[in-house]
């Protein structure tokens, strides 16, 4: 035998048998860590209103569909911040900070719905916990939707959908929707420092991200665990199942899904409008990354006009940012939110002629760029409506339709208005978002489907002076919440003002059209 | 001749760290993080020592090679040294960054390829060390050649 193997063997041995040592002694010593989470028999006080199941298990998050991966409630000492996550994922927590999920469980309007609607039922802290799955799922996994909060806060219960809600999800059912998400928030965190993590990345990816966990929330099946919403008989006055949000059967059902492209495409592409620009030019790639702003249509909550009523209406300046950056931040997203507004919808005059003595028009409104209906989401306080006015050749206004009152907040009762209307048990409009109250929905107008179109058709008497051609002015106004809201939930007088998501000019009768 | 036997113990070490990392750390990151710990501390003074030793090894041993083979067997040797050492001190930089204060760190995309060569051609080196040290290196005595000749 060579020398060098003699003398280097027993070494070799030696190396491998004292590894084998270390490990098995570690093993023994650092056993593993108990199971995560808190038994709901730990938590003090836990309401539990609403019974248990078919199976006779006990439901601690219903009326949300929302559960943890384990069963058990989370223990929010073992929940990370997104402001954690920001010492490392720096870009990814300043795309994230001012978008609406990071404030979901944060922002005024939000907050004060959740407050009247819990005024209207004896157990309503506890039917909030159908809102809070979705806004909140950080409270309610951890059991502080409750009328008696034994269990102490956390930084990350604050931070609406944060970092771990998502990159923790192990399940999701769109058609459920209500929250319909399986997530192992304390269950997956890894054991490893910070300064360790960044040596064995992959393993802090395996716990947050496991191959299950990033291909789920690369679907539209994980959107669409919350952004479907039924309201039934387990928290408001329906008999049936009343679908109230259908923005993932409305994509699901369309062009977008049937082309492969997602809601992570466009609402975490960088430039969300640029990517739309790109997608309507035909070029269906994916975005060069996915950034987490979330873009979407809420233009009032990056309107930084409002000053100091803004940050009021967002809940305060999320944790880890300065206000100078917030507000930078803030109005960044703004910029993105109002350009992909911008590039949804389009105006067309379809038809238009005169005859005894009316003038006579249509115009097709139509979906350009959203991957779901026009408007989508809960629209009884997000709705849109369509201002048409005609001028004579003179100039003299003959026909107004859909004006809004700036001084009074209020949009014309006759204007063509795309929403949906919660209605209560004895048949009457409920303007003001009280959900737990909603007997049923009905619509004024349904939202405009992807790549699809609502032609409007209207009809006026001609002036006898009139004389055209006449000038057509149509503007497709778009208004996150009603007056009434802001009056009766609220309790403010801001006009709530509405983003003009588009607008046209025509002649009328068209130059290509005879009169009649 | 010290510093080699102690590269040979320390290798030795930390492959049986590594392996337990790979396929049996996620049972217990409890116990994972001491070893992960352990692992950093004997990996850095290895790189260091084998730096400091590999020179004068070569330049003493490559005149003593007198089989094509064996020389061969040794350069691949090294570049797999070369290969687990350099991906390693890449996979440790941003801990050494951030405990110096500055947060930087790999595209995951890069942390699968670090960690892949890291594991895998350590065990390519583990089994190429073995050789090397059973190997000769030295040319057979002429008769010996001559009898397997005919």
């Amino acid at each position: 035998m060579k020398q060098q193997f003699r003398t280097h063997l027993p070494l070799i041995l030696l190396g491998a048998l004292s590894a084998l040592i270390v490990v098995s002694g570690v093993e023994l010593l650092r056993p593993k860590p108990p199971e995560p989470g808190v038994e709901l028999a730990d938590i003090p006080f836990y309401k539990l209103p609403f019974g248990p199941d078919d199976k006779g298990q006990p439901r601690p998050f219903w009326p949300s569909r929302i559960a943890s991966e384990n069963g058990r409630m989370a223990d929010p000492a073992n929940i990370r911040s997104a402001s954690e996550c920001a010492s490392c994922h720096r870009r990814e927590f300043e795309e994230w900070a001012p978008s609406l999920h990071a404030i979901a469980d944060r922002d005024v309007a939000y907050e004060r719905a959740v407050k009247a609607n819990e005024a209207l039922h004896k157990d309503g802290i506890e039917k909030a916990r159908f809102c809070e799955g979705c806004h909140a799922p950080v409270e309610v996994l951890s059991g502080r939707t409750n009328r008696f909060r034994s269990v102490m806060p956390s930084a990350a219960a604050g931070e609406g959908i944060t970092c771990v809600v998502c990159h923790t999800a192990v399940h999701a059912d769109p058609e459920e929707g209500n929250g319909a998400l399986t997530l192992a928030l304390d269950t997956s965190v890894d054991q490893l420092a910070d300064w360790l993590s960044l040596s064995a990345p992959r393993d802090h990816a395996r716990a947050y991200g496991g191959a299950k966990t990033n291909a789920l929330i690369a679907s539209g099946d994980f959107c669409g665990a919350c952004h479907t919403e039924a309201y039934d008989n387990s928290m408001a006055k329906a008999q049936t199942r009343q679908h109230v949000q259908t923005t993932f059967a409305e994509w699901r059902d369309g062009w977008y899904a049937r082309n492969g492209v997602t809601c992570q495409d466009c609402h975490m592409a960088p430039d969300p409008a640029a990517y739309i620009r790109q997608i309507r030019a035909g070029d269906l790639r994916d975005p060069e990354r996915y950034a987490h702003n979330f873009v979407g249509s809420n233009y009032l909550m990056f309107d930084t006009g409002l000053g100091s009523n803004l940050t009021f209406l967002r809940g305060g300046i999320p944790h880890g940012l300065s206000d100078a950056k917030n507000t930078e931040l803030v109005a960044r997203q703004g910029e993105a939110t109002r350009a992909l507004l911008r590039s949804a919808a389009g105006l067309e005059l379809r038809d238009s002629s005169r005859a005894d003595g009316r003038l006579r028009f249509s115009v097709a409104v139509q979906n350009l760029g959203a991957g779901h209906n026009l408007p989508t989401g809960v629209i009884d306080q997000k709705y849109m409506w369509l201002e048409v006015v005609v001028h004579d050749a003179s100039g003299k206004e003959i026909y107004h339709s859909g004006a809004f009152d700036a001084a009074r907040g209020e949009t014309d009762p006759n204007a063509v208005i795309w929403r949906e209307d919660f209605i209560d048990a004895e048949g009457k409009r409920i303007p003001d978002h009280l959900t737990f109250i909603t007997a049923a929905i009905s619509h004024a107008r349904h939202g405009v489907p992807p790549k699809g179109e609502d032609v409007v058709a209207y009809e006026t008497p001609l002036p006898a002076q009139s004389v055209g051609p006449f000038r057509l002015t149509a503007r497709l106004w778009y208004r996150v919440a009603t007056q009434e809201f802001a009056y009766n939930v609220l309790k403010t007088d801001l006009v709530i003002p509405p983003f003009e998501l588009v607008a046209a000019e025509f002649s009328l009768p068209a130059p290509n059209e005879t009169p009649r | 001749m010290t510093r080699a036997v102690l590269l040979s113990v320390l290798f030795a070490a930390l492959l049986g760290t590594g392996l337990y990392m790979e396929f049996l750390a996620m049972r217990n990151w409890n116990a994972g993080e001491v070893v992960l710990i352990l692992h950093i501390v004997l990996g850095l003074p290895f790189a260091a020592l084998f730096f400091s030793w590999i020179a004068g090894h070569v330049a003493r041993g490559l005149p003593k090679s007198r089989r094509s083979g064996f020389t061969w067997l040794s350069w691949l040797l090294l570049a797999t040294y070369l290969v687990v050492i350099v991906t390693g001190l890449m996979m440790v930089l941003p801990t050494l960054l951030y405990l110096g204060g500055v947060v930087w760190f790999w595209r995951f995309e890069t942390t699968h390829v670090l960690t892949f060569l890291h594991l895998w051609v350590a065990l390519a080196a583990g089994a190429g060390l073995v050789a090397h040290l059973a190997l000769r290196h030295w040319q057979a005595p002429a008769a010996r050649r001559t009898e397997r000749g005919s």
